[in-house]
């Protein structure tokens, strides 16, 4: 029964993924009709679509559309595994520092203007930080070559808060920089590219890899370090690279597009409220789903909303009640 | 089966294990004895490749520990830890499934093998009606059952266990021992089992070994080795034997 609910929500999420695109290309200040848009998706001629319909949906639309998508699987995965790894319902995305890492190395080079990779400075400088702050932190976790969740998890709040203090004092000496800064923290999927298409596709396409490859592994993670070790899992080395796999994966998410809360944590919960508690169909869905989830979040804010809002609140505005709902009335009593 | 050369461990501050060599003939059940903090548990997971760091020498079926990889110690022993905690609520269903991992290769299906050893030992230690339960929802007894069967199902011929039966009923502790001695009798299964109750010890063990502040001061065939002066040598407490036909008791008092 489980396995044809989850065939159910996999072929579901992936019709609705397809029907996203079209739809929300569709929808904007010009608006188009969707079987327009599926020509122009297809590159089908047809006399009565301009050139500037074309552009717009390609170049703008698409792009946004896609990447909103991308991130909502990168973070959803990302915390999916993180829970599963941490053996910890709390954990998301951000847990190990990967974020305060990011924030810090983006708002350092809005202060400094620097500019040395043009319109991909910030991202590399948010993404070089946040490896900074997960090296730091796997560093201070292992002892003797081990690690283990709870001295991952404080290790990342010491680290995270080191450079939220760094984040706090650049916006105290940024002057007019602030507004960029805070507006980079919020989150946005507006004026993304097709270079940034590819290369957070790419970044997470090898991550849905490392996962699936692994999920066995993870499934029997949390069961224990000594079930673990007893069943022939080497808990060590999976570990490692599971963290390291979902965090560069959020990272990468993060210097594309800022911080966008919440996503990471609720959609792993819901998913296995609906199909379960297998790792291995997790991730599957939860690249569906979060990818679904994310895109019509970024959809409300630029589309349906009279002005656009950032879409690292809306996430959280949305997310935030919703959860609350879920977990009053499904999740609670003792379970995830 | 296995055997040890000088095994020692020590934490900061502490030595727990303290030179251990210990020879554990295949197709015969042991109890390994001795008070809290005696290293009991430690040694355990020395065997069971689950602690590194240990200097000495054991050998599993004729090879060092140490060129097993993780997988490959798998197919050979199977443990059953003292207690199993889990905040994911897979199936116990799920739970029984991941016992095959060792055997399994990437991506693959679980074969028809796999199919009837799971629904043997399902059947065998009576999991029938627990399987489409969350594990999150059983009673700590009902878990430690399935924990059990997981270890069964891994079907390997070397199964470790730590105070495994302390929180079942006397039903099932003394039913899955049964199961457990029944498969060292017909299967030539190697068992080594922490104890704390001397009866269990003395109802399914061919051999105890005593241990005392991280070493083995008493080993040998449970009829000779359980013995009210032995115990009163490791534990400090005096006990009564008391026999019927082919049963052994031991009931320990101050």
């Amino acid at each position: 029964m489980e396995k044809q609910r989850f065939r159910g929500w996999l072929i579901g999420g992936a019709l609705l993924l397809f029907m996203s695109v079209l739809i929300y290309s569709s929808m904007g200040y010009m608006k188009l009709p969707v079987k327009d848009v599926f020509k122009i998706v297809l590159g089908i001629e047809d006399p009565n679509i301009t050139e500037m319909q074309t552009f717009i949906v390609r170049e703008v639309r698409l792009p946004r559309i896609i990447v909103s998508m991308i991130a909502g699987a990168a973070l959803s995965l990302s915390g999916l595994v993180f829970q599963g790894v941490l053996l910890n319902p709390l954990a998301d995305p951000y847990t190990l520092g990967i974020s305060a890492g990011a924030s810090f190395g983006a708002a350092l080079g809005i202060i400094l203007g620097l500019t040395f990779l043009g319109s991909f400075t910030i991202p590399v400088m948010a993404f070089v930080f946040s490896l900074i702050s997960l090296w730091t932190v796997m560093k201070m976790a292992s002892f003797s070559g081990k690690i283990n969740s709870i001295s991952l998890i404080l290790s990342g709040v010491i680290v995270g808060s080191f450079f939220s203090a760094g984040l706090s004092f650049t916006k105290y000496i940024a002057g007019d920089d602030v507004a960029s800064i805070v507006f980079w923290l919020m989150g946005s999927f507006s004026s993304k590219t097709w270079p940034e298409v590819y290369i957070l596709g790419g970044f997470t396409f090898l991550g849905i890899l490392v996962f699936l490859y692994f999920g066995d592994e993870l499934n029997i993670l949390t069961l224990g370090e000594k079930n673990a070790i007893a069943m022939g899992v080497d808990t060590n080395k999976v570990r490692r690279i599971l963290l390291v796999t979902a965090s560069v994966v959020s990272a990468v998410s993060v210097s594309v597009c800022g911080i966008i809360g919440f996503v990471g944590l609720i959609v792993p919960h819901l998913m296995r409220f609906l199909v379960g508690t297998d790792n291995k169909r997790l991730t599957l869905i939860c690249t569906l789903w979060g990818a679904v989830i994310l895109a019509a979040a970024d959809n409300m804010v630029r589309a349906v909303l009279p002005n656009e809002i950032p879409i690292g609140i809306m996430t959280s505005l949305l997310g935030a009640p919703f959860f609350a709902f879920i977990f009053r009335s499904k999740l609670g009593r003792g379970r995830l | 089966m296995i055997n040890t050369k000088d095994i020692k461990y020590s934490v900061p501050g502490m030595d727990i294990i303290k030179g251990v060599d210990i020879h554990i003939k295949k197709g015969k059940f042991y109890g390994i004895l001795g008070p809290n903090g005696s290293g009991k548990t430690t040694l355990l997971d020395i065997l069971a490749g689950i602690i590194e760091g240990y200097s000495g020498d054991i050998d599993i079926d004729g090879k060092s520990i140490g060129k097993y990889s993780k997988k490959e110690l798998a197919k050979v022993l199977a443990l059953v830890p003292q207690n199993f905690d889990t905040t994911f609520p897979f199936s116990v269903e799920e739970v029984l499934e991941m016992g095959r991992y060792p055997h399994k290769k990437k991506f693959s299906y679980g074969s028809r093998d796999d199919k009837k050893i799971i629904d043997d030992v399902v059947d065998e230690l009576e999991l029938k009606d627990m399987l489409s339960k969350k594990v999150t929802d059983l009673s700590g007894g009902e878990r430690q059952r399935v924990v059990f069967g997981k270890a069964l199902i891994q079907d390997t011929q070397l199964l470790f266990l730590d105070e495994s039966t302390s929180n079942l009923d006397p039903y099932y502790a003394h039913s899955l021992l049964t199961k457990v001695r029944g498969r060292v009798d017909d299967r030539g299964l190697t068992v080594i089992s922490v104890f704390h109750d001397f009866n269990l010890a003395s109802l399914y063990c061919d051999e105890v070994i005593f241990i005392k502040e991280g070493k083995v001061v008493k080993s040998g065939e449970t009829p000779h080795t359980l013995t009210p002066e032995n115990i009163k040598y490791v534990f400090n407490v005096n006990s009564k034997m008391m026999e019927d036909e082919n049963r052994k008791f031991v009931i320990p008092y101050m």
